[in-house]
């Protein structure tokens, strides 16, 4: 189990639990249960890279406590 | 929002003909969300707010997309749906700072709500921490845990008292004795006492049984025949056929002939496998191991040596020749040792080694072709102030002295003082001698000749023989006195008497004379008028086949006619002087001869150098060579040049002044010399500017040599001066008018 923290700096940010064979569109699922936005509209980001929703979080190397940038489109 | 839809069928369409893919329907959504995004931005900065569950729902049925969006956007979310939202929303953390809201579930809602999404619940238990490995960020690899330095200290502490205790226990052990009291129990001894009993009682019977078996013997009269039988078996043994085959470790020189030498057998190791029993005798093997030391200490002392006296003679008598011999003994020791000596009763093998020095000793004493030779010299001694009885018979034998001794010899014409030699004519000479040249001949001081004239005589006599032996061979052709046929013939004679060499004073002397450098200059030496044209061509020759063979030494022809001619040279060169007494005239040739008159009319030419009188190895290079030699000698000792300065140039300090000039011939300063030098060597000039600037400077300078020390460059002085002259007085007049200014 590992916890991520996404943040908008619009105001929002949650630290979402979940598994590192978690796929990050199931993160965003997540974060959309969390936040009440709709999960299609949720962008997760690392600095340029926009992380694709079919990709589990280990092979993206997301570990525990990291920050993820979230934008909505 | 007419326009719009037009545009929105109008992309379908796009879409539609680009692909039919499931994803189709999904893309064609986002786009038209990205066409409301910028709407919604600008009516609010927050994210339209969407009932939680209510699109994971409709993902979860996963169909009907596009059409459930504007539903749910129409309509308000399901109640129940909302109730779980607010149920999150109470149970948000507030951070501290006010605007940023941070919302964590906790395990068991996360878990729930996954559930929910359709997805597995997280994993709790975090298994690999409990096995004590850590595997790395990938989870690829195991960590070793790192060591725990305070335990290991303890584990450390722990052993080193267990190991003390332990060698206490032995020690203790060791020590401890048992007191017999304590060892004999109650059954042990009654043990003891049954086995002592038993073993007495065996040791009788055998006793009782042995008398008895005695007694039979006696009976029949075995015992006596039996001693006698054994007595006599030792007899027999103990005889030199016995010792047959017994090796004896020394060679059999080492015994001597009559001498009783006592043998031991020698010691052996206890497990050697292959020990014979060997005889020694004690005092002979120390006298070997003290040669032998001797011997290794000599070897260790000489080292290498590349012409081993002992390694030559093996390798001449055609054994191997040993490679690093003195390790020999190291690799196989016990090999010679097992092959020296000889064996008792091995007749033949002791002959054959007997023969087999004696070959050995013959070939070293030399066979019928063989000669061996030692490469070492006699050794070295200091010479003595006092001969020995041989030199004292090689020096003072007196020779003995013919009464004749003054007398010259009369059948001996020839001598060597002096150049006759070649102009007396050999009986069988084939040169025509010229009755001019015959006559020609100097007059030799006879008390000069004399001391030695004996020896001289001896000499000449035999130099005569030798040419004799060599005229002999081309006697046939004495009779042809053609001249054509003559030069060649003189030629092959020069070639065939090359071997001939006839040294003496005067040539020596004229050898060591040099070229006179100012030799003929003067002209009075017009030696060429007498000269024969025949002679100069030979001279000519001559001048070839010498620079072919340029030997030290001028080879003097005897039987040739040039050897007349050479005597004429020598007397030309020193000539005698005219007397001066003889009046005006002597005078006159005196001065002449001298040089310090010329002779008038045209100048005389600068007659060949006299070569027969020429150093062959003698030029003004040389001379000039010396004095360098001379420096670099000073220079580098031990290079080159001579070991010794000269003697007779211990006062020479040659003045070396190096002087350069340019092209217009004005002398440099050692600066302009050396950018002189180096514009001639690497061929660039300097510029035009610097060429021009130089060019001005030289002028300067001319000018400035030019100028008067005297006067004014206007001539100022002069001036003043022709204007006193004018007007008859020591001073003038200034006027500040410039009309009435002179």
């Amino acid at each position: 189990m590992l916890e991520v923290t996404c943040n908008d700096r619009l105001g929002k940010k949650v630290r979402v639990k979940c598994n590192p064979d978690d796929t990050v569109g199931d993160l965003k699922k997540l974060i959309a249960a969390q936040t009440g936005t709709r999960h299609d509209k949720i962008v997760l980001k690392k600095w340029y890279t926009v992380f694709k929703d079919h990709i589990k979080l280990s092979d993206y190397e997301i570990h525990d406590g990291m920050n993820l940038e979230l934008y909505y489109q | 929002m007419g326009s719009k839809k037009h545009k929105k069928e109008s992309k379908k369409k796009k879409h539609r003909s680009r692909s039919r893919s499931p994803l189709d329907g999904e893309e064609r959504e986002r786009k038209r969300h990205k066409k409301h995004k910028d709407r919604k931005k600008d009516r609010s900065p927050d994210v339209e707010e969407v009932p939680v569950d209510s699109h994971l729902q409709k993902d979860s049925n996963g169909a009907a997309h596009s059409r459930s969006r504007s539903e749910s956007r129409s309509h308000s979310p399901p109640p129940e749906i909302r109730q779980t939202h607010r149920e999150i929303s109470k149970e948000k953390e507030r951070s501290p700072e006010g605007g940023t809201a941070q919302e964590s579930l906790s395990i068991e809602e996360t878990n729930r709500l996954r559930a929910k999404l359709g997805l597995k619940p997280l994993e709790v238990a975090e298994k690999p921490a409990d096995d004590g490995k850590i595997k790395d960020d990938l989870g690829e690899f195991y960590h070793k845990p790192a060591a725990n330095i305070a335990q290991q200290k303890k584990a450390d502490k722990l052993r080193e008292k267990l190991e003390e205790r332990r060698e206490k226990r032995k020690l203790e052990k060791k020590l401890q004795t048992t007191l017999l009291a304590e060892e004999s129990d109650d059954e042990d001894a009654i043990a003891w006492v049954k086995k002592s009993r038993e073993l007495e009682k065996q040791k009788r019977e055998a006793e009782k049984r042995a008398a008895m078996l005695d007694e039979l013997d006696a009976e029949f009269g075995v015992s006596a025949l039996l001693e006698e039988e054994q007595a006599a078996e030792r007899q027999r043994r103990y005889d030199e056929t016995q010792l047959k085959g017994l090796r004896v470790a020394h060679d059999i020189d080492a015994l001597g002939d009559e001498r009783e030498v006592v043998l031991t057998l020698a010691d052996k190791p206890v497990l050697a496998e292959d020990a014979e029993d060997v005889l020694v005798n004690v005092n002979i093997v120390d006298d070997e191991r003290y040669r032998k030391n001797i011997e290794e200490r000599k070897k260790a002392r000489a080292g290498y040596q590349a012409y081993d006296e002992e390694a030559e003679l093996q390798a001449s008598l055609g054994f191997q020749r040993p490679v690093l011999s003195k390790y020999d003994e190291e690799i196989d020791k016990g090999k010679s040792d097992k092959q020296r000596g000889f064996i008792i009763g091995d007749e033949d093998s002791i002959e054959a080694k007997k023969f087999r020095e004696l070959m050995r000793q013959e070939r070293i004493q030399g066979g019928p072709d063989k000669r061996l030779e030692s490469l070492q010299l006699p050794a070295l001694r200091p010479a003595t102030d006092y001969f020995d009885e041989h030199e004292i018979q090689a020096k003072f034998k007196k020779p003995k002295k013919k009464g004749k001794m003054r007398k010259r010899p009369k059948e001996e014409p020839i001598d060597v003082e002096d150049y006759d030699a070649g102009a007396v004519p050999l009986d069988t000479d084939d040169t025509d001698v010229k009755p001019s040249e015959l006559k020609m001949e100097i007059a030799v001081d006879d008390e000069e000749v004399e001391p030695d004239s004996e020896l001289q005589a001896a000499l000449a006599r035999a130099r005569r023989l030798r040419q004799m032996e060599e005229q002999q061979l081309n006697v046939p052709k004495v009779e042809e006195i053609l001249e054509h046929v003559k030069e060649v013939k003189e030629e092959e004679m020069e070639t065939e008497s090359s071997g001939t060499m006839v040294l003496d004073a005067t040539a020596e002397f004229c050898r060591t004379l040099g070229d006179i450098p100012t030799y003929g200059l003067a002209g009075n030496r017009d030696h060429h008028a007498e000269i024969i044209d025949f002679e100069r061509e030979e001279m000519e020759t001559e001048a070839e086949t010498a620079g072919d063979n340029a030997g030290a030494w001028s080879r003097v022809d005897v039987r040739s006619e040039r050897a007349p001619d050479l005597a004429a040279g020598s007397s030309v060169a020193l000539d005698a002087e005219p007397a001066l007494g003889g009046g005006v005239a002597g005078a006159l040739q005196l001065a002449l001869s001298k040089g310090y008159l010329e002779r008038a009319g045209t100048a005389p030419a600068p007659r060949p150098a006299p070569h027969q009188l020429a150093a062959r190895h003698y030029s003004i290079e040389d001379k000039s060579h010396t004095g360098e030699d001379d420096k670099y000698g000073r220079r580098e000792r031990g290079h080159s040049g001579p070991l010794q300065e000269f003697r007779e140039k211990s006062g020479f300090r040659p003045h070396v002044k190096l002087e350069y000039v340019d092209d217009d011939g004005r002398p440099l300063c050692p600066k302009e010399a050396f950018r002189y030098l180096s514009h001639k060597f690497h061929g660039k000039g300097p510029g035009k500017n610097k060429q021009e600037k130089r060019i001005k400077k030289a002028v300067q300078e001319g000018l400035m040599k030019k100028m008067s020390s005297t006067d004014t460059p206007l001539g100022t002085l002069q001036m003043l001066q022709e204007k006193q002259r004018e007007t008859q007085s020591p001073y003038v007049v200034l006027s500040g008018a410039k009309r009435d200014h002179k």
